[in-house]
């Protein structure tokens, strides 16, 4: 098929914003000094860092003081992550069922180190059982984690409503701190973010799911951390190393553009994914996503029995990109990372989660549901069907 | 600088009046898989002498150790017929050895061939013996479990050596014909066809590919599996059949529960098509009794009586921790156990026969009338040399 390619898997990374590409260049020659360097260049360039620190800030209502810029979102999580688990004492890390491998990754080396991990379930749509978190809490709760838009199902989770309930215990407990730390990779440009009103503590962003640069995120928190590395002190001492300001500047174009744009762009793709849903359904596939709730952006179904990497190789070969969701292992039919969902083997053999963005067209949803249907008739074994 | 390996074959020296033919084939296989390293092969009596040069050695005792029909293989140093040369050579030769060697305990075991020298195979060990306690006062003899060995051969020249390194022993690849190895991507068929190499069976593989059911990784693997299964074979043929048109007519078959067998059917009369137009007498598959339903005697029976070719089954009475220690022992292992699994569970039956019965299996594989089909996939293969 010689169509032009279609994208549909903007939650694994979106395509940078041509002008925010333009701007990496422009910024790199621009600005060509280190800025810790004291000399003029050096200044310029420390200047426009902190112009961008400052711009990421207003853009999210929090203090400029309060953003590191990082690597990524990994780096940025993992940073808030070692500093609890360089604490001394054991302390109790409750956090979600539905965690990013990043955040899950970090399981083992808390339990090493003594800590105790609590996890909260969530329900078939990925969405957190408040009750239990509260039954979560204890004396010992010294951070709690938080996806703030689940990267599978595109649930957002109550966050107003989990501050609550952990302020609310501090409060019980003498009013001794619970951090509360929230992964929003997935979250931002997708949901009205007013970090300084949240009242969270810490949050982590990467620029390429807004179609900024690779290689490039930020942390926002408050108080200190101790550092992943050693080095020139930079970034307050937590992320040592030169920053790389042009990608920093591009990336807070981007963030610009995607805070500016995101209402218009999310009612459009609701109408999209009500498309999706009903050409789906029409297919026999599952809807495992809420249907009317979560980021209008990511939708996880289940389309059986064809297991999930033959669908998304056979897309592929049209030319229509989208992600299976999580691993698959056939010979256990069974996937990591969708059983909290509670959802069957059978489905979870046949999940795809379908992604869409800025650029994503109406004719780019109408030829996907054409080449399911196309596939499935070759795909589907007869006695199947 | 270079050095001089003596060679050791193993079975060959069962053979009458055959063994010139085995002998050459040895050769030939050794100098096609040595091309490119400059090397002198020559045969002496019944051991071959080979000489490199010493930057060439890991690449050349890699090879070695992956040539069928050596039993083992060692550097040597060669001297003339005179006590006092053999003496200077052994000195020489035991003072390489390290400190730790040279405090811990040796034997001589001396060969006299040429029975016109003057000595006895005792009396050399004796002599020598003594000469290496005079020269290094730290060893000491043992002859029963000695740390080092020195050995001494007697032939047309004098062969004397310390460390012999094991070679996999067998047939010279190539003495038993010509065979046709089905190579799946799992742990088994590579073992297989290493067995049936070891005893002189020359192969070319062949893999069924269902893409996109299995993922263009899951060949890659089996195109890995087979470059490492390759010097062991002094190369080989990879021919790679489209299946999954065949796969779909099988989907569609009236009869679900037999689909598993009837695919291997399709599979082994494929593979007898490639084998009459490669001139191969034989399959190889890594089929090991009852391992999986498809295994059972039954099912055997049915996929055997499919084909007229021979199907050889090197596996069939080992259990999978002997399979797994020689695919470890092969290096296909760690490639065997990638993640790359097939989703051909798609078309496994729920409730697959276990033990069918040929002549209903027969008639269910005529229905699907896959001639056609069959040859078609032949045709649009793609082959690697590995």
């Amino acid at each position: 098929m010689s169509k032009a390619p279609i994208y549909l898997d903007w939650a694994a990374t979106t395509p940078i914003l041509p002008e925010v590409a333009q701007l990496i260049q422009e910024t790199a020659i621009a600005y060509p000094g280190n800025p810790s360097s004291i000399h003029t260049l050096g200044k310029e360039a420390k200047e426009k860092l902190e112009l961008e620190r400052s711009k990421l800030a207003t853009l999210l209502g929090v203090d400029s003081s309060e953003i590191l810029f990082t690597s990524g979102g990994s780096e940025a999580n993992s940073i808030i992550f070692q500093h609890f688990l360089q604490k001394r004492s054991s302390i109790e890390i409750v956090r979600t069922s539905i965690e990013h491998p990043i955040i899950s990754g970090f399981d083992r080396v808390a339990k090493d180190f003594g800590h105790r991990l609590c996890t909260v379930p969530v329900d078939k749509r990925g969405v957190i059982d408040l009750n239990k978190l509260n039954e979560l809490l204890s004396t010992k709760t010294a951070l709690v984690s938080i996806i703030g838009v689940h990267n599978i199902t595109g649930a957002i989770e109550p966050i107003e409503e989990i501050v609550k309930i952990v302020r609310g215990f501090e409060d019980s407990r003498g009013g001794r701190k619970i951090h509360i730390h929230c992964d929003m990779v997935q979250a931002f440009g997708k949901t009205p973010l007013k970090l300084g009103a949240l009242g969270i503590d810490s949050a982590a962003f990467g620029a390429h799911k807004f179609q900024g640069p690779r290689g490039v995120g930020f942390l926002w928190h408050k108080g200190s951390v101790v550092p992943l590395s050693t080095g020139g002190g930079q970034e307050q001492g937590v992320r040592p190393g030169t920053e790389d300001v042009a990608s920093i500047t591009a990336m807070v174009l981007a963030a610009e553009i995607a805070i500016k744009n995101h209402e218009d762009l999310n009612s459009r793709l609701w109408q999209y994914r009500k498309i999706l849903i009903d050409g789906l359904q029409a297919l026999n596939a599952t809807i495992i996503s809420h249907p009317t709730e979560g980021v209008p952006g990511i939708l996880y179904v289940s389309c059986p029995p064809v297991p999930s990497e033959v669908w998304v190789r056979s897309l592929s070969d049209c030319g229509i990109y989208i992600s299976a969701g999580s691993a698959c292992s056939s010979s256990k039919r069974k996937k990591a990372g969708v059983s909290p969902l509670g959802i069957s083997d059978t489905l979870g053999f046949s999940t795809l989660r379908i992604s869409m963005g800025a650029a994503t067209q109406d004719s780019d949803i109408t030829q996907f549901l054409h080449t399911m249907k196309e596939l499935q008739s070759t795909l589907t074994p007869r006695e199947n069907r | 600088m270079d050095i001089t390996y003596l060679l050791k074959v193993g079975e060959l020296n069962l053979k009458g009046s055959n063994l010139k033919f085995f002998e050459k084939k040895l050769r030939a296989n050794i100098k096609k898989s040595l091309k490119g390293i400059p090397s002198e092969l020559r045969q002496s009596q019944k051991r071959l002498i080979l000489r490199i040069n010493e930057s060439h050695r890991d690449q050349v005792e890699k090879i070695l150790s992956q040539t069928f029909g050596l039993v083992s293989f060692t550097p040597m140093v060669m001297v003339k017929k005179d006590p006092q040369s053999i003496e200077t050579a052994v000195c020489d030769l035991v003072s390489k050895l390290s400190s730790q060697e040279l405090e811990g305990t040796f034997k001589v075991a001396a060969r006299r061939v040429d029975k016109s020298y003057p000595q006895t195979s005792y009396e050399i060990a004796c002599d020598l013996g003594g000469v290496i306690l005079d020269t290094f006062p730290k060893t000491t003899v043992n002859v029963r479990k000695p740390d080092w060995v020195l050995s001494i051969e007697i032939r047309n020249e004098v062969y004397i050596y310390i460390q012999e390194t094991k070679a996999p022993g067998g047939l010279p690849v190539g003495t038993a014909g010509r065979g046709l190895l089905l190579l799946s991507g799992g742990i088994d068929s590579p073992v297989a066809g290493y067995l049936m190499g070891k005893r002189g069976l020359k192969l070319e593989s062949i893999y069924f590919h269902t893409y996109p059911y299995t993922s263009d990784e899951a060949k890659e693997k089996v195109v890995t599996l087979g470059k490492r299964l390759s010097p062991w074979l002094g190369g080989m043929k990879l021919h790679i059949i489209p299946f999954t048109d065949i796969q779909h007519k099988l989907a569609a078959s009236e009869h679900p529960r037999f689909s598993t067998i009837l695919m291997r059917m399709a599979m082994m009369k494929i593979a007898e098509k490639l084998g009459e137009q490669r001139d191969l007498s034989a399959l190889i598959t890594g089929e090991a009794l009852s391992q999986v339903a498809s295994q059972t005697v039954e099912s055997i029976n049915c996929t055997n009586r499919s084909v007229d070719i021979p199907v050889l089954r090197p596996l069939i009475g080992m259990d999978k921790i002997e399979i797994i220690t020689i695919a470890r022992a092969i290096d296909t292992y760690d490639v065997s156990i990638l993640p790359y699994d097939d989703c051909c569970s798609l078309f496994a039956p729920k409730h697959p026969v276990i033990h069918p019965k040929y002549d209903e299996l027969a008639e269910a594989y005529e229905d699907l009338n896959l001639g056609d089909l069959l040859d078609k996939a032949l045709e649009a293969r793609e082959t690697l040399d590995l």
